[in-house]
Formats: structure tokens, C-alpha cells, sequence
């Protein structure tokens, strides 16, 4: 590791210095959008981003117990798994049984409660990454124990590992999410000025925003309007004048300014937004009548009107909570785990009815794994846990990373199987970020810490899960060419993945 | 603005002569304006009207709180209690009319604001089912932190463990010993929140609220897992305090303390933190006293408390120097006690810092009002009510349109968190503002719409029209043909005089086009409570 690292503001990028320079004014407001779009300096970089794609996280808060999502199935593996699971166990006549491309000498299956997902791995649109979590650096055991290595700051703790998730910077404190660094680069690609690229429909989040770039929040039905703003009465005109002078006034409080500006943005992009959002015909795909199911449909909406929004590159961002199961998890999960699979079933079917299918990608996040002992019908805070990737774009029907052992006391364990992560969030982003378009080049001012697990010109993809290809990504992957793929994967475990990290470190 | 620092510098005159001339006995005889007696209570209640403004104007600060401190408190399980004495099936709703009737009826606003403070601090919420289904033990909960508010942290860190509906929340009410033989652990979850929510927070802390930091600069953890696991084996044991006394599968009972039952209890020495223990051989309840003691004694919980007190009462950003001041007075209430309510509220509503009046210069001081808080603000300051002086108010939609609901909070980590930083010149200025976590692009319009219709509207809607609550803007109608009148009325009931020249002059501009006086009242209203100038209270 080299600690003059450039920092992930520094003016490295051509794009990215010019954004920089020409919105000293922008840094310090709210939103980008309000600002640049004054400017009419963008317009010469906008709209030079060439094929639409989107990227949605589905973030479960509280963190989700994944190696009751995906299970080893097969005999020997199988009771090392209800051997380290005890009462936490699922029956293994209830999986659902899986065939990754790639054998690794074990049987898989899905949790009984995702019969969607299981369909979309067999289609080949869904790719699993095993014992995925925050890394400072590549950790083993003995330096976990000798405390060798630097570990995520607040590591086990809710709220400072949902931040490392969405910041990918484990050993920093910092406001601004990895999608915010995306939007700061890529932002200016988008026709479009007035409405973030980033847009939240769970609210204020860390994953969204960046050091320029503040992210957008609808909800299920869309943005949300003033009511009689701008209407005929004279009462309305009243208070439409009213709000516009108060919030045209210059304030100096850094909070008033905040305030402020939150709600002229909320204000004017609502315009925008709803004229595009109605001006839709209806989806033919149905959306199950709950929270989750409807934001999701308010995303394929979203895209679906990507023209008449003058978006070529969007995240999407969903938080559905609820996953801290320190009592009562398989009764949790059989109730919860159905509408997660439902929604992604319903979503991803939305996106071939839309012919977007290649151009957009979801993958799912949450604060950590859970031990895999039980505390007595839960489960407790734990770190690497299993992640899915979901999209027609994704080189699906695989696992990727490498599926960790499950007997208590293993080389990962730290203890109560509380496992270390062998494969990076780092690494599961880079993959993202490359496929989302990030140039190579400008990897690190997304994920700054991602050379300590993947050199980012490498002729290799991160992991392989997705096809990367086009969208200006440095690399262009044949989504025929699973064999590398695999070769790597074979490789990322044990000795053979350390000795790797050990090359990758002592650049 | 001169009058008030000549004001304060009269009171600390008089405190000082005061002092000098008659022992240790503060003045109670101060005036104040009533614009310093308006921001005061911002801070103090969860919302004053015309007249508790102006008598707390003519008491003074010191005189208010002392008064405040001795009022009967105001709890929420009684009224729960006749409904169902009176064969009324208790729903989640129930409890929220009794949480209006006290906030807005009740003796004791000081206790009152205290409370919702607390309750953003030991978060439960009735977004879980079980806490949902029991609105008693949820009231019950409320009630420990009112009886609490102005007592010792450490009785409050012991009734909160025990209280069943935080046994619930954070899953150690039936929580049991280990068993190596089927492969089961104590439960971790109450043990690693108490300490990092409750109490101590992750990093070792100096008196003022900064980090400890090592050697490479970074924090100093003041845990790590192995302390977790031990800090577990403390909190096995609990569970409903049944008349049939069974740790499993007994009765509950959510509106006493949970009981120790020690055959569940792990057995052994455990760990503390900071090189202590417990030893082989007590009792369960004596393992919690012992941790707790070891919690409550860390160095940490000054000014961990310190700073979420002083974030919910005054100001997001408050200086090194005020937190150490109020850590001070969590070490120290002045007669060699720690821990004492009284001097912590005491400490943060008078220091400077929350009494002296901003200059124009300090563009961070101060907070954004809590999103549903605008709420109950307007409730208390117009003095809401329905005819029959009930509250039915069910707040069915805040979630939504406030994103926010007094104990529904999403997760135990509260509906924002301390240190959120929304992007743009809060977070280049490396501040923090944590209500700015729930106003989004959606929640900044759904909270205008939702006070608009609170104000045209009312709070509720009800079939019979005597349990309807509404608003009383007489007193702003009646002068509302002037308009200089009405916002000046409106400037210091709402915004304790702050309001300046240019957001006076487009309210005017805007006022003046209305002749009727209702409308003009209740738009005049609507307008300061959605003006980022009142939504940041200074």
C-alpha cells in the first residue's frame, strides 16, 4: 500500500478537474443539479455518455443472515452447515437446489423462500458472491488475532457498516458513498442537469451521495409535489409567490442555505420528473401491492422514462430493513425472504417488458453476515456474508468469490463463526463500477482502497460476474468467456488467494 | 441583540453580587425579554404559547427550571389504563392520544421534552409488532423515562435494561446461559447497544467530546468482540416477571420490570470493561448492578450524553467547551454526585452557548427542528384542542409525511444519526446536522402539505366533531388586518424575534393580497412554518 494514496477528491481526471474547477460555486451547495445547470458549461460534456445503464442497490438493513440464503446442500457439506448452525439450521429436503456453472465438489441450494431467484440463477440472469464483506486490507486469522492489520473501524457495529458498505472505505469515517464518487464523474454524461443521477426511493442515504453531486428521493408513487403549487386560486398564487420569494432569499446559515435549497430542488425536479413519469404508458408487468414490490416499479417507471428525463446513467437506491435477527430468524426469513424474490422477480421482469434487461444491474448490500452459531433462535453480528447480483447483463448462474468452510473453528472464523471476508467489497464494486462505466482509470477516485485487492488496469475483471463491455469501461470482457472466470475462481481460496493478495499488496 | 447580552450580563451580575452578598443563593428576580424567554423555551419544551412565553419572561430561566423540576409528572400509562378498565380494546393508536393529551395537557413540559429526548436516545419502537400489540408496556416505557427524567443516568441505564419492552427490542428478555453442547451463545445484541447507544458510544472520548487517538492518528475502540461476548453473558437471565414465574413460554407482563432468573443466568466470571470483573458466584442481578456501575463509571458517558442532549435541546454542533462544561456536570452535579439529571439539563439550557444570542456571523449555530416536531410545535402554540379536550390523534401519516413519529423509530439507531452530514456546505464546513437526515426531496414537500393541513385542517379526523382537534389562530386573527401585527405576534410566539427584514418583507408582499383575516392568518402560518428561517431554531 503506498499512503500517498491520491485522495478521492484530487483533480486527477480531466472531466473530473473541469467539474471541479468550474463549480467551485457548486461545492458549496446542495445539489449539483441547481447549480450546473446555471452554468451552461456542461453542455458540451453532456450527453456524450453513448447506451443507457442503471444500477440499483437493494440495500437489507440490519444485516442479513446469508448463509441461510445460500446454503451447501450436498451431504458432507451439509452437516458441516447444520453442524455450525444448530437450531438455526434449514431442513436439506427444503432447499432450493441450484447448479452453479462452475463445480467446486459442493451442492448448493437456495433458501425455500426464493423460488424467483432460484428460476433467474437457472436462466443464468442471477450470479452469487460468496463471503463477501469490508476489508481495510486482506486480513487472515493470525492477523486478526494479532491485530497485525488494520480492521474496519466500528467493525460488527449497524451503523458504521452500513456506511463502509456504501462507502467502501472501511477505515475512514467519511459522508460520501461510492455512488456519489461515480455521480461526480460521470454526472455531466447525463442530458439531463436538473435531475441527479442518483436517485433514492428510501431516502437520504450515504451511498448516493458525493463530494459534488447530491442524490434525488422519490417514493413509490414518485416525486412528491407542493400541493397547489403554482395553481389557479389566488390562495395558491399567493403561496407559490410566498415560497418562491423565501426560498429565493440569500442565506448566509449554512442550515437555512441547506434547507433551503432541499426544498427549491424538490420543488423544481418534481416538475420535470412528474411530466415525464405520466407522460408513460402502463406496465404490462405486474408489482406485488407492497412497499418494496412498488418502489421497484417506480424504478422501472424511472427508466422507462430515461429519454424524456435525459438519463444515461442512473443508481437506484432501496432500503428495506429489518433484517437484525437476533431472535426469531427462520421464522423471519420464511416471512420476509418471499417478498425480496417476488420484487426482484417482478422487477427484472419489468426490465424485458421494457427491452432494458443488458442495461440494468441490481445487486444486494447489507451491514454484515451473521455468526453462524446461534444465540438460542438468532443470530449475532458477524462480517462476510453471501450477496446477489441480478441482471441480463450479469454472468449469471455461477458463484463467485469463494464459498467459505462452515465448521466452527475454521481458518475464517473468528469466532462463533463469525467469518473473515474473502473476497472485498471492494472487489464486488470494482466490478460494478467498471461495468457502470467508470474508466479503469479513474477506479480509485471511486473506490480508493480497491488497488489493495485489485489492480485496476488489470486485463481481468474483478471477479467476473458481470460483461463488461462498451460504455467506455476499460475493459471488454466476451460474455462467452467463462473459463477465465472460472480459472480465478478456482484460485480465490486458501493459499492460492492469499498468496495473490500478497502480490496485489507489495505493489 | 445588545439588549439581550446586557440582560444576560445583568443576571450574571446579579448572580455574582447575589452570591457575594448572601451565601450560595441565586437570584431568582431576573427578567428576561420575551424574545429570550420564546428561544429559551424552544429549547426547553416541545412548544410555548403567548402566555407561557411571557410568564416565563417575567421568572427568569433559573426560577422556570426549579419550578419545572418540582412539577408533578405528567405520564401516559393512566389514561391507557381506564380505557381498559372500561373494557375498551387497546390498539397502538390508544397510546399516541395519551402521548398528545400529556404533551399538550399535561403539568410538566420541561419533563415532557426531556422525555422525547430520551426516547430518541434509548430507542424502542412500535414498528415492531410485539411493542405494537402492547401500547401499556410501551406507555409503561415512557412513564420510566418521564419518572427518570430528572434523576440519576445510572437508575435510568438500569430501568431501561430491565424494562420488558426494551427486553423485547433488543431481544435479551429471554436470553439464556450458553450451551456449548447444542452450540448456542448469549444473545450479544443488548450487550453491544447498551454500550454503544446507551452509554459509552464506540471511541474513547475526552471530556469534550473529542476522540482519543492513537499513535497512527486514528480512534481509540473502547470495546472490541471478546468484550461483547463477555458484556452477553451479563444479560442472560431476564424475563417477564410472571405471576407463574416461568422464564419461558410465562406470561407477560410488560408493565413491571423484568425478573432475574438465575438457573437461566450465565454462571462464572465475566469480563467488564477497563480491567474489571464480576466475580464467580452472585446472583444475575448482581452481575447487572456490577455492569451497569462499570458502564455508568466510564469516563465516556459524560460526554457521550452530553453531546446527544445538548444536539436534541440546542445546537448540532456544540463547541469543545460546552460539552466539557456539561461533561462536567454529568461528573459533578456541585455536590459531589454523577450522573444527576437535573444538573445535565441545567448545564445545557444555561450555558452561554445555548443562552447568549447568536451573532448574524454564526452561520452553524443552532439546529433544524426535528421534521415532525414542527408539528407538535404548532400544536402547543395555538394551543390545539377539541371540543371535548381529548386527542385522538393517531398521526396515521407521519411516518410519511415527517418520516418521523415519536416511538416508531425504523431501528434502534433512532430516525437520524448524531453525526449525519448531509452533502453540500453542512458537510464542506465538516459539521454535522442530524435531523437533516430525514428531509429529502420527499419529506421537505409531505411535511409542507401535512402542516398545511394542520393548520387549514386540524390534526385529526373524526366522524363526531367534538373529538375533532384543531388549531386556535383567534388571537392571530383578530389582529390580522394588520399585517405588521400578525407577523411580529408570529415572530415571537414562533421564532422568538429572529425573523429578518427580507423574510418579512416577501411575507408581507404575500399577506397583503389576502382580506380575509382568517385566511391570512392561517396562511401567515403555514408560511413561517415551512420558511427555512424557522425550521433552523438559533
Amino acid at each position: 500500500m503506498n499512503d500517498d494514496r491520491k485522495a478521492p477528491d484530487a483533480p486527477q481526471v480531466t472531466r473530473r478537474r473541469f467539474l471541479g474547477q468550474a463549480s467551485c460555486a457548486a461545492v458549496g451547495t446542495t445539489a449539483l443539479f441547481n447549480t450546473v445547470l446555471n452554468m451552461g458549461m456542461l453542455n458540451a460534456l453532456a450527453c456524450d455518455t453513448p447506451n443507457y445503464k442503471g444500477l440499483v442497490c437493494l440495500f437489507l438493513s440490519g444485516g442479513i443472515d446469508s448463509f441461510n440464503v445460500l446454503v451447501p446442500r450436498g451431504p458432507d457439506e451439509y452437516a458441516e452447515y447444520a453442524g455450525a448452525r444448530a437450531d438455526l439450521a434449514l431442513p436439506q429436503d427444503t432447499l432450493l437446489p441450484i447448479v452453479p456453472a462452475t463445480p467446486d465438489g459442493r451442492e448448493y441450494g437456495l433458501h425455500p423462500g426464493l423460488p424467483e431467484l432460484q428460476a433467474l440463477f437457472q436462466q443464468g440472469r442471477l450470479a452469487l458472491v460468496s463471503n463477501v464483506g469490508t476489508l481495510v486490507e486482506p486480513t487472515t486469522l493470525e492477523q486478526y488475532r494479532n491485530r497485525s492489520v488494520a480492521l474496519p473501524l466500528g467493525l460488527f457495529s449497524h451503523a458504521d457498516q452500513v456506511m463502509h458498505w456504501q462507502t467502501s472505505l472501511p477505515d475512514q469515517r467519511t459522508a460520501v458513498g461510492w455512488a456519489g464518487r461515480m455521480a461526480d464523474i460521470l454526472q455531466a454524461g447525463n442530458c439531463n442537469q436538473n435531475i441527479s443521477m442518483n436517485i433514492s426511493l428510501s431516502g437520504s442515504n450515504v451511498f448516493q451521495s458525493g463530494q459534488l453531486t447530491a442524490h434525488y428521493t422519490i417514493g413509490p408513487n414518485g416525486s412528491q409535489g407542493l400541493r397547489n403549487y403554482g395553481g389557479p386560486s389566488l390562495v395558491s398564487q399567493v403561496r407559490t409567490e410566498a415560497i418562491d420569494g423565501l426560498l429565493g432569499l440569500h442565506y448566509q446559515h449554512l442550515f437555512e442555505k441547506t434547507y433551503a435549497a432541499r426544498m427549491r430542488g424538490a420543488i423544481d425536479a418534481h416538475l420535470v420528473f412528474s411530466e415525464a413519469i405520466e407522460a408513460l404508458p402502463p406496465l404490462i408487468t405486474q408489482f406485488s401491492d407492497n412497499s418494496l414490490s412498488q418502489r421497484f416499479r417506480m424504478i422501472a417507471l424511472t427508466i422507462a422514462a430515461r429519454e424524456a428525463l435525459g438519463m444515461r446513467r442512473q443508481t437506484f437506491f432501496i432500503d428495506t430493513g429489518g433484517w437484525d435477527h437476533h431472535d426469531e430468524v427462520l421464522l423471519n426469513q420464511a416471512a420476509m425472504l418471499p417478498v425480496i424474490s417476488r420484487a426482484l422477480g417482478e422487477f427484472q421482469a419489468a426490465l424485458e417488458e421494457l427491452g432494458v434487461a443488458d442495461q440494468v444491474t441490481t445487486f444486494t448490500a447489507s451491514d454484515f453476515g451473521r455468526t453462524l452459531s446461534s444465540n438460542g433462535r438468532g443470530s449475532d453480528h458477524a462480517w462476510g456474508g453471501n450477496h446477489m447480483v441480478l441482471g441480463g447483463a450479469v454472468n449469471g448462474g455461477d458463484l463467485y468469490g469463494s464459498y467459505p468452510p462452515l465448521y466452527l473453528g475454521s481458518p475464517l472464523d473468528t469466532n462463533r463463526g463469525r467469518l473473515i471476508p474473502t473476497t472485498s467489497v471492494d472487489e464486488l464494486f470494482a466490478e460494478l463500477a467498471l461495468w457502470f462505466g467508470v474508466p479503469a482509470a479513474d477506479l480509485e477516485l471511486v473506490l480508493p482502497n480497491v488497488a489493495r485487492f485489485y489492480a485496476p488496469g488489470s486485463a481481468d475483471p474483478p471477479l467476473g460476474f458481470l460483461n463488461i463491455g462498451g460504455g467506455g469501461a476499460g475493459l471488454v470482457r466476451d460474455r462467452g468467456d467463462r473459463g477465465a472466470a472460472a480459472r480465478r475462481r478456482g484460485g480465490r481460496s486458501g493459499r492460492a488467494l492469499e498468496r495473490e493478495r500478497g502480490r496485489r499488496t507489495a505493489r | 441583540m445588545t439588549g439581550c447580552r446586557v440582560s444576560l450580563l445583568a443576571c450574571a451580575l446579579l448572580a455574582w453580587t447575589s452570591l457575594v452578598a448572601s451565601g450560595n443563593e441565586p437570584s431568582r428576580q431576573v427578567t428576561l425579554t420575551p424574545a429570550e424567554a420564546s428561544r429559551f423555551l424552544a429549547q426547553a419544551t416541545l412548544g410555548a404559547s403567548w402566555d407561557e412565553i411571557h410568564r416565563t419572561a417575567a421568572i427568569g430561566y433559573e426560577a422556570w427550571l426549579d419550578e419545572q423540576f418540582e412539577r408533578p409528572v405528567g405520564h401516559h400509562q393512566p389514561y391507557l389504563d381506564e380505557l381498559a378498565l372500561r373494557g375498551v380494546e387497546l390498539e397502538a393508536d390508544h397510546r399516541r392520544w395519551s402521548w398528545w393529551g400529556e404533551v399538550m395537557r399535561g403539568p410538566d413540559p420541561l419533563r415532557q421534552r426531556i422525555a422525547l429526548a430520551l426516547s430518541e436516545l434509548f430507542v424502542v419502537s412500535d414498528e415492531l409488532g410485539e411493542i405494537r400489540n402492547n401500547p401499556q408496556g410501551l406507555a409503561n416505557y415512557y412513564d420510566m423515562l418521564l419518572d427518570n427524567a430528572f434523576g440519576n443516568y445510572r437508575d435510568l441505564l438500569l430501568d431501561v435494561t430491565l424494562h420488558p419492552v426494551m427486553g423485547v427490542y433488543l431481544s435479551h428478555l429471554g436470553n439464556e446461559k450458553s450451551n456449548p453442547a447444542i452450540g448456542r451463545f448469549p444473545d450479544e445484541n443488548y450487550a453491544r447497544e447498551i454500550m454503544q447507544l446507551f452509554s459509552i458510544g464506540l471511541f474513547r472520548l475526552r471530556p469534550d467530546g473529542s476522540f482519543v487517538l492513537d499513535g497512527r492518528g486514528q480512534p481509540i475502540p473502547t470495546y472490541d468482540n471478546d468484550d461483547i461476548t463477555e458484556m452477553a453473558k451479563i444479560f442472560t437471565g431476564l424475563s417477564f416477571d410472571g405471576p407463574a414465574r416461568e422464564f419461558r413460554g410465562g406470561q407477560p407482563v410488560w408493565t413491571a420490570p423484568m425478573r432475574m432468573y438465575d438457573e437461566y443466568h450465565e454462571p462464572g466470571p465475566k469480563q467488564l470493561l477497563r480491567g474489571r470483573f464480576v466475580p464467580a458466584g452472585q446472583t444475575g442481578m448482581q452481575d447487572i448492578h456490577d455492569a451497569i456501575d462499570n458502564l455508568f463509571e466510564h469516563p465516556n458517558v459524560g460526554p457521550f450524553v452530553a453531546r446527544r442532549l445538548i444536539q436534541r435541546l440546542v445546537t448540532s454542533n456544540p463547541s469543545p467547551a460546552y460539552l466539557e462544561r456539561v461533561s462536567a456536570a454529568f461528573a459533578d452535579n456541585g455536590a459531589g454526585r454523577r450522573g444527576e439529571m437535573r444538573a445535565v439539563i441545567r448545564a445545557v439550557l444555561l450555558d452561554p452557548e445555548a443562552r447568549e444570542w447568536p451573532e448574524s456571523g454564526q452561520i452553524a449555530h443552532g439546529m433544524l427542528r426535528e421534521s415532525f416536531l414542527r408539528r407538535v410545535h404548532l400544536a402547543r402554540a395555538f394551543d390545539a384542542a377539541s371540543p371535548a379536550l381529548l386527542y385522538p390523534i393517531s398521526d396515521s401519516g407521519a411516518p410519511t409525511d415527517f418520516a418521523q413519529r415519536p416511538l416508531s423509530s425504523p431501528t434502534v439507531f433512532n430516525f437520524f444519526l448524531p453525526d449525519h452530514q448531509p452533502s453540500g456546505p453542512i458537510a464542506d464546513a465538516g459539521l454535522v446536522a442530524p435531523e437533516f437526515q430525514i428531509i429529502t426531496a420527499v419529506t421537505a414537500i409531505s411535511s409542507a402539505n401535512a402542516l398545511q393541513s394542520q393548520v387549514e385542517r386540524g390534526m385529526n379526523r373524526d366522524a363526531n366533531d367534538a373529538l375533532e382537534v384543531r388549531l386556535d389562530l383567534s388571537g392571530e386573527i383578530a389582529i390580522a388586518t394588520d399585517v405588521r401585527a400578525l407577523l411580529d405576534r408570529l415572530d415571537l410566539l414562533l421564532m422568538h424575534g429572529s425573523m429578518s427584514a427580507p423574510m418579512r418583507r416577501v411575507l408581507i408582499e404575500a399577506l397583503q393580497q389576502l382580506d380575509d383575516p382568517e385566511e391570512r392568518a392561517r396562511m401567515a402560518v403555514h408560511l413561517v412554518s415551512i420558511s427555512p428561517e424557522y425550521c433552523v431554531v438559533r
